[in-house]
């Protein structure tokens, strides 16, 4: 069990959450034509061992997105904030 | 305008159920319609958008996140950085004002939600079966509130006095969760009250 640290309602488990992905993947230009760039963008990810920015939904809280560093080895959390903030 | 009807209207039995004491039920289960409830949300300058329609009601400002603010028969609960709800009859005053402005979206959601009222010496330990949250006075002092999930379904939870729950859920869930609540409060004792 995940204790998240929203930034809005306090600590809360992992129940009230929904996992949203990768934080780290940022969206290429509109009007960028290489096809790889599209492909790595939609389809790609890495699966690192340690830490991890991603995105939660707290879906039954405040229904904020947030960022939030996790460590996929043992689970530990980090920073949280407000997706909409400035990192 | 026809009247709100109880979503509880077909399962409500009153009378009292579950297990039984010398002390009599440790539950009081009941529910009532909410006479107002708007919700009013924003984006960027929320706070200062929002100001103008809470003066209406008494409110000096959107308040904070955890503890709801009380000004005659509103009560004020901030959501989110950017969304308040506000419950009481008086609450549909702010509907004119706010929807003026176009920096903010008003929703009249009397209709979508029910009150059910979790009240009695056990109240607290019902409350820690239902929702992964510390309901204990001190972590959750009279006045405060919380989001969370109730049987997966998102709810508002309001202290309202030591041993006395409000609970703001969503109309369509609101017989599932009244028969959940019920299971759990059953080891407790409960009464279940008439209509309001």
């Amino acid at each position: 069990m995940l204790r998240i640290n929203c930034p809005v309602c306090g600590t809360r488990d992992e129940t009230e959450f929904t996992y949203g992905g990768d934080a780290t993947v940022v969206r290429p230009a509109m009007d960028e034509t290489r096809a790889q760039l599209w492909l790595d963008y939609v389809f790609n990810r890495d699966n690192p061992r340690g830490p991890h920015t991603e995105y939660w939904h707290h879906v039954q809280g405040c229904r904020q997105w947030l960022v939030m560093e996790r460590n996929t080895l043992t689970h530990e959390v980090g920073e949280c904030h407000l997706a909409k903030e400035a990192c | 305008m026809p009247d709100i009807q109880s979503p509880l209207a077909a399962v409500r039995t009153p009378g009292r159920f579950g297990a039984s004491f010398d002390a009599g039920p440790g539950i009081t289960l009941s529910d009532a319609p909410l006479s107002g409830l708007v919700q009013i949300a924003g984006w960027d300058g929320f706070e200062t958008a929002v100001k103008p329609a809470l003066k209406t009601l008494g409110f000096s400002d959107a308040g904070d996140f955890c503890c709801s603010r009380q000004s005659g028969d509103a009560t004020l609960f901030r959501t989110a950085p950017d969304r308040v709800l506000i419950t009481g009859a008086s609450a549909g005053d702010v509907l004119e004002i706010a929807g003026a402005n176009a920096e903010l979206a008003v929703l009249d959601l009397s209709h979508a939600r029910l009150q059910i009222n979790v009240e009695g010496r056990n109240a607290e330990g019902l409350m820690a079966q239902l929702a992964p949250i510390d309901f204990r006075l001190n972590a959750m002092p009279i006045g405060s509130f919380v989001q969370t999930g109730i049987h997966h379904i998102g709810v508002l939870i309001h202290r309202t006095s030591a041993t006395r729950f409000e609970l703001m859920v969503p109309v369509t869930f609101a017989r599932g969760l009244w028969q959940f609540i019920g299971l759990n409060a059953a080891p407790f004792g409960y009464d279940v009250l008439e209509a309001a």
